[in-house]
């Protein structure tokens, strides 16, 4: 698992205080640029550094429950 | 050699990386022979990738322009093919598997009507976070949530003195049920039909969950009209605070009352 990826993970098992946040960055083995994304809370940054996809869609409903029901309502 | 009666367990990751995922959900994952996830963050992802490098991500499944029942039918399908080939699979969607989610409640019935055992773990979702986010307590004056485009689809009840929630709001109004995103113009036409029942300035709520420890969840207030320019996205979730206070059924209050009288006299009778 990467440095990163544990660290989050750990932050959301346990709440961390704020004022003790830029410390546990700078004690983290990750590069300076995942460091400076870390401590931005730059999101969009990590993902791209740590490899994830650019985008994600992830709607898993549909607002009708077959193709019966989508054809009435474009009839 | 007998073969293992294959089974489908679908669980939730929640939405926070880290924090919402229960041990049983967590078991799971971990004892499955194949894992299938669904996601809301790339970096959620990756967490979940790193707990099962095998796991197979069902993002492939979608296509802009592919119509999205047809991604949901392709997703249950390839998790009951494993299920039949006898293996124990597990699909992880993110939030809770069963609320606003149509595919892991296919994809338990179909494994069951097929005769294999099949249970869903529930997780922590976006309304929960929701809840606890914006302080809003279900109870406090009722609360409606519809999928934003069936609520302009058909002809519902709104009740503007209680909570409405409406989810997907970025595909509001997409009947083609293909796009990644839809606009202005249909949100024009959702803002028209909540006139009806609420104020053109009436106060409003774009909601997100945060998916990482890190970030904060997306709380951003704005007059009903806003939200037809705004930035709504498929994470963004539409709050509609009540616009009137409740109102009194007196006719029904009356026959409580009657109901008490008689009860109370009966009670009498018999003492």
């Amino acid at each position: 698992m990467s440095n990163v990826i544990r660290f989050l993970e750990s932050m959301g098992r346990q709440p961390m205080p704020s004022q003790g946040y830029a410390a546990s960055v700078a004690a983290l083995d990750v590069q300076a640029a995942q460091q400076r994304a870390l401590l931005d809370r730059d999101q969009v940054a990590l993902n791209a550094m740590l490899g994830g996809r650019s985008q994600v869609f992830f709607g898993v409903l549909a607002p009708v429950e077959d193709e019966e029901d989508l054809e009435a309502l474009a009839a | 050699m007998i073969q293992q009666q294959g089974t489908l367990s679908v669980v939730g990751l929640g939405m926070m990386l880290g924090a919402h995922l229960s041990p049983r959900s967590r078991s799971h994952i971990e004892q499955a022979d194949v894992v299938f996830a669904l996601v809301s963050d790339p970096l959620v992802e990756l967490w979940v990738q790193d707990m099962r490098p095998d796991m197979r991500s069902l993002q492939p499944y979608y296509r802009e322009g592919k119509v999205r029942l047809d991604s949901y039918r392709e997703m249950v399908e390839a998790m009951l093919a494993e299920v039949r080939a006898g293996k124990r699979v597990c699909g992880i969607f993110y939030g809770h598997p069963g609320v606003f989610a149509m595919v892991p409640h296919k994809a338990v019935a179909g494994a069951k009507a097929e005769g294999y055992d099949a249970v869903m773990e529930p997780g922590i979702s976006a309304e929960d976070c929701l809840y606890a986010d914006l302080g809003i307590d279900p109870g406090t004056y009722g609360c409606a949530h519809f999928e934003a485009s069936q609520f302009m689809f058909y002809q519902r009840r709104i009740d503007p003195s209680a909570y409405l929630i409406l989810w997907q709001i970025g595909l509001a109004g997409d009947r083609s049920l293909s796009r990644f995103a839809t606009g202005a113009d249909y949100r024009r036409l959702l803002v028209e039909l909540l006139s009806a029942d609420y104020p053109a300035d009436h106060e409003v709520i774009a909601y997100e969950a945060a998916t990482l420890p890190i970030t904060e969840p997306r709380l951003e207030r704005m007059p009903l009209t806003s939200i037809i320019d705004a930035d709504l996205r498929l994470q963004t979730t539409l709050v509609i605070p009540p616009a009137r206070p409740m109102q009194r059924n007196q006719a029904m209050l009356d026959r409580l009352a009657e109901v008490d009288h008689r009860m109370q006299a009966e009670a009498a009778v018999a003492g």
